[in-house]
Parts: C-alpha cells; structure tokens; sequence
C-alpha cells in the first residue's frame, strides 16, 4: 500500500486509541508494520501465527487494553478457530485489519484463494466488515469498528482493499 | 505421580488475587470448584497461553496464571516462541500434562511419546521452563514462581482422570462478564458497557 495510506492508517490507529498491536503482515501491509514496529505508541507483538495474533490482541481486552491484530486475509483461515470461539462462544471482541489479496487488481495467481474465500468466511464468522479502497475512507474507520466492538461484543474486521493496495 | 486436582487445590490456596484463565473440560470443573468466579475466565481452544500473554501486556502489574494443557500447548506451539522474545515477568503458565486426550476417550497426546514441553520451552526462548512430577515438587516450582519476578512455564505430570465435582451452572459468557467486572472493580477502569458510552468521548464520529 502506499506510505501515505499507512500513515493515515497509524494516526486512525492512535485516533481510535488502539494501545497493542499483534501483526503477521503481508507485502501489502508491509508499510504498516514499518511504521507500527519502533512506534513508542503501540506495545507491538509480532506473533508466529493469526490464530495466536487474536488470542493476544482479545486476552488485552478483557484487562481494558484496546488492541489490533493486522493480517494478510489468507490468515483470516488460519485464525478461524480462535476468532469463532471467541466470537460466537464467549463474546470477546478483536478488531481485525487485512489485505484483500485476490480482490481485482491482484496480479498474483496465488491470491485467488484469498480472495474467492475471505467474504463467505466473514460472514460465516458472524463478522461484519467494511472495506475502505481510498484514503478518505481511513478516518473514522476504527473508530466506528470500536463502536460497534463495544455495543455488540463482536469482532469487527477493516479490509484494505484493491484501491488502497495497489 | 500426582493428580491433577491435587495440583490445582494447592494453586488455588496461594493464587491469591491472581488473574487465571483456563481452558480444558476436566480442569476447568475442578478449577472452579476449588476456586470459584470471579477473578477466573474461560478461554477458547489453544487460546489459553497467548490470551494470557495479552493480559499480562495489559495489566503488568497484576500476576496472570495460565492454566493450560498438553493438548492445548501442542495446537498453538508457535505462541511459546513469542512468550520467549518477550518474557512478561508476571505471566506463569502451568501445563497439566495428563499425556492424553481425556474428554475423548485418551487417545496419547504428543508427550505420551518423546515430546518434551519444558524442553520446547526452554528452547523457545522460556529461561524458567521444567517439568515436576512430584506434589512437593510442584509446590516448590509454584512457590519460586510466586516469589520471582520473571516468567514460569511449568509442566506437571499428573495421572490420568477427572476428579467428581458438583455440577457447574456458569457458562463462559457469564464467567467473561464476572472476570472483567472484577478487573474493572479492582483496576479503576471501565472496559465493558452498553455501547455508546464506552467511546462517546473519544469517538469524533464521521
């Protein structure tokens, strides 16, 4: 994604009051992670697997913490387990941000799978979504997520899409 | 050898005020009948350890106990990695190793065999990382625990099988709110709400 997306994306981060981040990032959000990582403002937790990310960023909420996990959608299958126990279980919310690898404009044969699956796996999930494709839909985005977080006890996902990613 | 409910009664009686999460169908029943809401929350499969470590990140100056288990150490191994770089000096996980899949009839965990978890541990970046076999063995390894600012990974042999408990009527929603009302009550803070209230102040709204 462009730097200046990655930007707003930080101070939208900061805005919304996000505290912990846990990441395991692609080369589309690679950005992000360069300016989230030696950020005196974020404790950042870069973890082994998505699965593990969502544990860390829904154990901060219960002690009051708000936190992010930010994603390649491919990890969106990978955390699936953790994100529906958590979800439909016991009610512990996660913000989630990812990268709409496959969506159109994505010349990687392999991002196909990530595409075709992300939005029936969301909405099997029970996680609704909102996908932001230019830089003015940035602001106010994790702040309405968090909003939404805190009234329905639900994780909520941002997706960076196609007109952000490339 | 010892039990698992041995174990968990004397965690139970020098737990204090101490933050546990805990997952796993036999020992969670006898964790809550030893020690019963609130300051206690179920988690989710594999979730156990990195639900933990989020805590201890967000509340460092409160001890948070991990009760977790060989089953749900092996689905998340990469989590020991992470606890390893960053050592959060308040975070204690104990692994009751039964070697089995209880709940499912007993089919051999990974440490029926040759895996050694302590060792994974250590070698995961964990500096405190040992297996106990004994009670007072266990007791020894809770109590330098307890008295050491630094992060513990202990693994417990214990026999096979579920101690009779009386039956449990709190789900694990309830026991959510009941932890975090209890945090919220200890801590001075407000994590749960209606809604709007929660971020009225800081949401500016677009």
């Amino acid at each position: 994604m462009k730097e200046s997306a990655a930007k707003l994306l930080v101070k939208e981060m900061k805005t919304a009051g996000i505290r912990l981040v846990t990441c395991l990032p692609d080369g589309g959000l690679k950005q992000l992670y360069f300016l989230c990582q030696n950020d005196p403002d974020f404790e950042f937790v870069p973890v082994t697997n998505e699965g593990e990310g969502v544990a860390i960023a829904a154990g901060a909420w219960l002690g009051g913490k708000r936190s992010l996990m930010f994603m390649e959608n491919s990890g969106l299958r990978v955390a699936s387990e953790a994100l529906a126990r958590l979800n439909v279980g016991i009610d512990i919310p996660v913000l989630l941000l990812m990268s709409y690898r496959g969506s159109i404009g994505d010349g990687n044969w392999w991002a196909e799978t990530h595409g075709v699956v992300m939005e029936p796996m969301l909405k099997a999930l029970r996680i609704p979504y909102r996908i932001l494709e230019k830089e003015e839909d940035i602001e106010g985005s994790l702040q309405r997520a968090i909003r939404t977080m805190g009234a329905t006890k639900n994780h909520v996902a941002i997706i960076i899409g196609g007109g952000l990613l490339w | 050898m010892v039990t698992r409910y041995d174990c968990l009664k004397y965690l139970a009686g020098v737990a204090g005020d101490a933050l546990v999460l805990v997952w796993g169908g036999g020992e969670g029943s006898e964790w809550w009948h030893l020690r019963p809401s609130p300051p206690s929350v179920w988690t989710a499969l594999g979730c156990a350890t990195p639900m933990g470590f989020g805590l201890a990140l967000a509340l460092p100056h409160r001890r948070v106990v991990v009760l977790d288990s060989d089953g749900g150490i092996l689905l998340n191994l990469g989590a020991l990695c992470t606890l390893g770089n960053f050592r959060p000096p308040n975070l204690k996980v104990f692994v009751i190793d039964n070697e089995c899949y209880e709940s499912i009839g007993g089919m051999p965990t990974a440490t029926a065999g040759r895996t050694d978890l302590a060792a994974m541990a250590k070698a995961a970046g964990i500096e405190h990382a040992e297996t106990t076999r004994t009670l007072q063995e266990f007791k020894d390894a809770t109590n330098r625990a307890f008295a050491d600012n630094a992060l513990y990974f202990i693994v417990t042999k214990v026999e096979k099988g579920t101690k009779e408990v009386p039956t449990l009527y709190l789900d694990g929603i309830e026991r959510k709110y009941q932890f975090v009302r209890y945090i919220e009550e200890t801590e001075k803070i407000h994590i749960i709400s209606p809604g709007l209230q929660h971020v009225g102040k800081d949401y500016k709204g677009k």
